[in-house]
């Protein structure tokens, strides 16, 4: 009687670690996949996207690639302007690519261009400032 | 920051930056492009002729540019990118120096 209920209570007990140990490995695997769309939104992958797009945009004359490059930059100019508190104008970014998309629309080719240039200036002094571990 | 800041306006981001755009004016057959261009290589130019040995000539080069975008305006495309090629063989020049006294 006695050996039955220490062994339902070693059962009992393994279950349960079995079930933290599935909850684990579920928060680990939803944690990854959360830092995989952070890295994609956020990182590279989303800075170098952006950049292309502006450049096909500006070169096509296409508004729309443009406002698509714009509505890219948000979440990795936010993220890296302080997410998220905004400590630094770098989220203002995004602002500069809508104008050229703005400009773009109503024919203003030459002001997108030079909001395009700066944008991509902008874009340069990030890079420098994130290799030279400047926050 | 400020550093960077000049780092980026008179270094090799604005130059690359005022190639391109001036390299996509000539094909496009925009000349405000390439004046964009010449703008852009302006810090840079002023930054290089104020080294030794270079009598302070590299000032001239945005006047290239500038003339490229002349040149661009009058549908003369053999001149936009002869004009072009001072700016490119400087930048050239210095990438080069620069590679071979880092390695």
């Amino acid at each position: 009687m006695r050996q039955r209920g220490e062994q339902s209570q070693l059962t009992y007990q393994d279950e349960i670690a079995t079930l933290a140990k599935e909850q684990l490995t579920r928060n680990d695997e939803s944690r990854t996949m959360l830092d995989f769309l952070l890295s994609l939104l956020a990182g590279w992958p989303a800075i170098v996207t952006t950049v292309i797009l502006a450049i096909i945009g500006l070169v096509r004359n296409n508004h729309r690639l443009l406002l698509g490059a714009a509505i890219l930059a948000v979440p990795f100019s936010w993220y890296l302007s302080g997410f998220p508190v905004i400590r630094s104008p770098v989220f203002l970014t995004p602002v500069l690519l809508f104008c050229s998309a703005w400009a773009m629309r109503y024919g203003r080719e030459m002001l997108a261009w030079i909001l395009g240039i700066t944008f991509f200036l902008v874009v340069i002094l990030l890079f420098l400032a994130l290799s030279a571990g400047v926050s | 920051m400020t550093d960077i800041l000049v780092m980026m306006i008179f270094g090799f981001p604005a130059v690359f930056l005022s190639l391109l755009v001036s390299v996509i004016g000539v094909l496009k057959q925009k000349f405000w492009m390439v004046i964009i261009g010449a703008i852009l290589f302006a810090p840079f130019s002023y930054y290089l002729s104020g080294s030794p040995g270079l009598a302070g000539l590299p000032i001239l080069l945005p006047g290239f540019q500038v003339g490229a975008a002349v040149a661009v305006r009058e549908k003369n495309k053999l001149w936009a990118w002869l004009l072009l090629l001072p700016a490119f063989l400087v930048s050239l020049y210095i990438v080069a120096i620069a590679l071979y006294f880092q390695f």
